[in-house]
């Protein structure tokens, strides 16, 4: 028990990276792939980035009609964590777990870039407890672009914004036309978390621009 | 289908058979025996490359698909590099993404784990509406390509050129990395082993062998488009990293497809092959189109038999497609099968020994020289405002550069990109090319181009180790053009030696010409790969002191200001004696902790390196006087691409200039950095470059949309 | 007058549509056999003032043409008015 899954779909690219920062973050995981993946063998899951099914059709459709994200919808309702990063929070969101639709970047371009990002909700599994109130980590993504036809209800379900490095959402820094720069939403209950943003990626000092590893504050919560 | 074979190389067939082949036959062999696979007009002089080294593990051997380096610790890294330049010039988006692709099999093919990609990028300029639809599509491809199966593009150079417009240049490197001791080759001695495929094929992509060594014909050239399907080679890739227990040997299937992969594969020996076990994509296809067919995403394994089923419970774990479609045979000739019935029968030695040529060579003349050179302001201005000193970011923005957590210098960030082994170990990676030089000279260029490579990864601490290097150029029939390849063969193989830097791979590309028939400039390219001697440098601007390391000689000919200007004065020679000191001095001093800023002086001289100090907004104020140099002339001072310099940014010029002194390498303090934004001040003249800039750091991102 | 125009762009037959044939192969073919085959392809609609429909499909056709809106190596369009509008 406590172990947390990170399912590999056919196209998954980062479930190794994520692997990886688990590790550094004192969480015991495992690569599953997706069509050996038993639930019940798990505390927690991650769905981790890439390009599931080459993101055909729209990014995470069709990964999100697979039966491995039905035995992850059964988790979340059980309580269990679930978080989605990146095209895993495309899939969260595709497979109704998550409220919102990602859609393409406002510029039409695939963006790759580090961003700061203000901590808004400190209740859900993975901002919990945490003291900064900006992050700093890398974003990597064509479809990324938050929208929820109810801006109350996406003010309530935002967990991170889009800001400059001193926790200020403007539109400057919105990299992809976010509704009110929203990167991260979670479920009411928040053991739900889906994020563009890689904390894999802002887990390691030498690989980060100015040797912050503000990722494994997130990963943390896994393991909390 | 057209062949490409000339009525000698026929008439040899018929003569070494005794008899006329039958049409498939033609196809077999004119695949085989294309300019792309067989390197006919260029292997003489490509066995004179330097290839041997302490950390060779793989060179250039026949029929390898990649060369490897020890970087210690029981590991390899596995390096490639190719262009897909005719595909690119009629559908850049696929052209470019299929060329990623391909790299990726290469590397795969050698049980190696692909960990980073290049790009380098040469189109016209971005006044021609083609050239902007060109270079959006190419970055989109690589983009599209590299970022769903989950490799960073971690650098690359990109440029601008009046020789591209109709053709435009798609380098692309791999970089992988795999145990010493698990190197999988790509050639089979052993009769027996079962063939597997993996992938279905089609029709697409018929013919692109031959297609890649003729000149772009402006028909209708469908048959040799090929559509990038990045997620089969996402499976691919991961379904082979997979196998490499159960499989003797891996081969790509690229240009000439089945036919010749199973040739390749079974040097030596001979395959029968049954084409009516192969997994097909369409309908109608005929034995003579499975052949040849160039379809994407597929692979050639050879497998013991009792392995074949575990190597294909892998891929159909993905649902794609997977079957055993022949073997290797003792009989030393490839015999392809329909139905029962005999399509092909060659003899192996016939297929892999095609006649090799070498071509009568003329030396160019340079035309009489009447160039004025430019007022000093206008030349700054024009030098700094080049589109190939333009910010990057609008392109490798659209790379995931982060994925597989190892990249530690971002693109754009130094002079070369720099990764994280498994081993601990960190690795730069730098490609260069020049075409200006190799215009005016390809054997000073050649040298040029690995003394700069040399010295790019020096910037940011590392030695090279190796290299590998792709060789463009026009119609090799024509003596001027097959000349400035054989020189430039001869400059890189010089420089390599002369570094320790050994070539482990390479591809030729000729027939890269205009719509009316004018070879690009010749435009060889090298990428490099070096190790972090210990510490490395991640540069930041600062205020400071203004080092430039090495002595400026006037060589503005063969330079970015020439092109511009017109090409005049004394031409670039390297003296590769200094760029290696150079680049020990600074290594040191990074190791040191002296410098935080180095660059090393390239393209558009000193100006061309400190276009990055002032694109972070901070001021250069120089002291031309005191920089040591064979001329006066302050235009050869600020725009000589001499090679074997560096500047640095320091708190401590004097420790900066003991250090190169003891070295045996000269170095002078040429001014500082300031607070003054976007100015370049000289003795006696203040250049305000704001506007210029300004322009260059928004330049691609307003060109391209 | 105003037409109502679409533009669909379509990979040419032969040349491979991966988009399409994963999903025919993940999705449609999984849903039910029924489903023979899968083509993806892009959609845009226009709204163009013009005096007759012929002229309006030509207009949206050069459009593709001259502005490059498809690569007539790889794709084939098909262009159609699909409503207008009486004006004045």
């Amino acid at each position: 028990m406590g172990r947390t899954a990170v399912i590999k779909f056919p196209g998954t690219t980062c479930e190794v990276d994520v692997y990886r920062a688990l590790l550094e973050a004192g969480v015991e995981a495992e690569v599953v792939k997706y069509r050996d993946f038993d639930p019940d063998k798990y505390d927690a899951v991650v769905l981790p980035g890439g390009f599931s099914y080459g993101d055909y059709l729209r990014a995470g459709a069709i990964a999100a009609n697979t039966e491995a994200v039905r035995l992850v919808k059964e988790m979340a309702n059980e309580g269990k964590r679930v978080l989605g990063i990146c095209n895993g929070f495309q899939i969260l969101v595709e497979a109704g777990l998550l409220e919102g639709a990602l859609l393409p970047n406002l510029n039409l371009r695939f963006v790759s870039k580090w961003v700061y990002l203000r901590v808004l909700r400190k209740d859900t599994f993975l901002t919990e407890g945490i003291e900064k109130d900006v992050l700093y980590m890398p974003i990597a993504h064509a479809e990324g672009r938050y929208y929820h036809p109810d801006e109350e209800r996406a003010k309530r379900l935002a967990v991170l914004a889009y800001s400059n490095d001193r926790g200020e959402t403007s539109q400057d820094h919105n990299p992809n036309g976010s509704l009110l720069n929203i990167a991260s939403v979670a479920n009411e209950e928040g053991n739900v978390v889906g994020m563009m943003p890689h904390p894999e990626r802002a887990s390691f000092k030498l690989l980060s621009p100015n040797s912050s590893t503000d990722g494994l504050l997130l990963l943390r919560g896994l393991a909390r | 289908m057209r062949l490409t074979l000339s009525p000698y190389e026929m008439e040899l067939v018929r003569r070494t058979l005794g008899r006329e082949p039958n049409e498939a036959e033609w196809l077999t062999i004119d695949a085989l025996w294309s300019e792309h696979c067989s390197y006919k007009s260029s292997k003489v002089y490509l066995k004179s490359l330097h290839s041997v080294g302490e950390r060779v593990v793989m060179g250039i051997e026949d029929w390898q698909d990649a060369g490897a380096l020890d970087v210690g610790d029981g590991w390899a890294i596995v390096l490639k590099l190719e262009s897909h330049n005719h595909p690119s010039a009629i559908d850049p988006f696929n052209g470019a993404a299929t060329g990623v692709g391909g790299i990726i099999r290469d590397i795969i093919s050698k049980g190696a784990r692909p960990v980073a990609l290049l790009d380098m990028i040469r189109v016209g300029p971005l006044e021609d509406e083609k050239s902007v639809w060109l270079l959006k599509g190419i970055i989109q491809g690589i983009g599209f390509y590299g970022n769903s199966i989950g490799v960073p593009v971690v650098g690359g150079e990109l440029s601008f050129d009046e020789t591209y417009r109709d053709n435009p240049l798609v380098d692309v490197a791999g970089v992988g990395v795999v145990r010493k001791d698990r190197i999988v080759p790509s050639v089979v001695k052993r009769p027996g082993l079962k063939l597997v495929i993996v992938g279905a094929t089609g029709i697409d992509g018929l013919g692109g062998a031959s297609f890649a060594s003729r000149k772009l014909s402006g028909e209708d050239e469908i048959g040799a488009v090929q559509i990038a399907d990045p997620f089969a080679g996402k499976i691919v890739l991961d379904g082979t990293l997979e196998v490499l227990d159960y499989v003797e040997a891996i081969k790509d299937l690229g240009g000439g497809g089945l036919v010749v992969a199973v040739t390749e594969m079974a040097n030596g020996v001979g395959a029968e092959v049954h084409l009516d076990r192969l997994p097909l994509r369409v309908e109608g296809m005929t034995p003579e189109m499975m052949l040849v067919s160039e379809t994407q995403e597929r692979m050639l394994f050879a497998v013991r038999p009792e392995n074949v089923e575990r190597v294909c419970e892998v891929f159909e774990y993905y649902e794609y497609p997977c079957a055993d479609i022949g073997e290797i045979t003792a009989n030393p000739e490839v015999v392809f099968k329909y139905k029962g019935k005999e399509v092909v029968r060659l003899p192996s030695r016939l297929l892999l020994e095609p006649p090799r040529y070498t071509y009568p060579v003329v030396r160019k003349r340079r035309p009489q020289d009447n160039v004025t050179p430019p007022p000093l302001e206008k030349a700054i201005r024009a030098v700094v405002s080049h589109p190939d000193l333009a910010d990057k970011e609008w392109a490798y923005s659209q790379f995931d550069y982060e994925v597989g957590t190892s990249t530690v210098l971002k693109p754009g960030e130094a002079d070369s990109a720099l990764i994280q082994l498994p081993n601990g170990k960190l690795l730069a990676l730098k490609g260069d090319a020049n075409q200006d030089l190799c215009e005016e000279d390809a054997y000073e260029c050649g040298r040029a181009i690995v003394a700069e490579a040399y010295r790019n990864l020096a910037a940011v601490g590392a030695e090279g180790i190796g290299l590998v290097d792709h060789l463009q150029f026009g119609d090799p029939r024509k003596p001027e053009v097959y000349a400035s390849f054989v020189d430039a063969v001869r400059g890189i193989s010089e420089a390599a030696r002369f570094f320790g830097t050994p070539i482990v791979g390479g591809k030729v590309s000729f027939h890269n010409e205009n719509k009316d028939g004018k070879p690009i400039k010749p435009t060889p390219l090298v990428v490099m790969a070096g190790l972090a001697k210990d510490k490395f440098l991640r540069p930041k601007v600062e205020e400071g002191r203004l080092v430039q390391i090495g002595l400026t000689r006037d060589e503005t000919r063969g330079t970015l200001l020439g092109r511009i200007f017109g090409q005049f004065g004394e031409l670039v020679r390297p003296r590769l004696n200094e760029d290696y000191l150079a680049s020990q001095v600074v290594i040191d001093l990074i190791n040191e902790g002296k410098v935080v800023f180095v660059k090393d002086v390239s393209k558009g001289g000193l100006v061309g390196s400190l276009v990055p100090v002032l694109a972070k907004g901070f001021g250069v104020k120089l002291n031309l006087d005191a920089m040591k140099s064979d001329s006066s002339s302050p235009l050869a001072k600020l725009f000589s691409e001499s090679t074997g310099r560096f500047v640095v940014i320091t708190s401590d010029p004097e420790a900066v200039v003991r250090k190169a002194y003891s070295r045996g390498v000269e170095a002078s303090v040429i001014g500082e950095v300031t607070e003054a934004s976007y100015s370049l001040e000289l003795d006696g003249l203040t250049v305000d470059l704001t506007e210029e800039i300004d322009r260059r750091n928004r330049l691609l991102y307003e060109v391209m949309g | 007058m105003k037409f109502t125009v679409e533009l669909i762009i379509m990979n040419k037959e032969g040349v491979r549509d991966p988009e399409g044939e994963t999903l025919q192969k993940y999705v449609a073919e999984k849903f039910t056999s029924k489903f023979l085959s899968t083509r993806v392809g892009k959609y845009l609609r226009f709204e163009v003032e013009g005096s007759s429909g012929e002229e309006v499909v030509e207009l949206v056709k050069r459009l593709a043409n001259e502005r490059k809106l498809y690569n007539p190596l790889v794709h084939k369009i098909e262009v159609r008015v699909v409503g207008q509008d009486g004006g004045d």
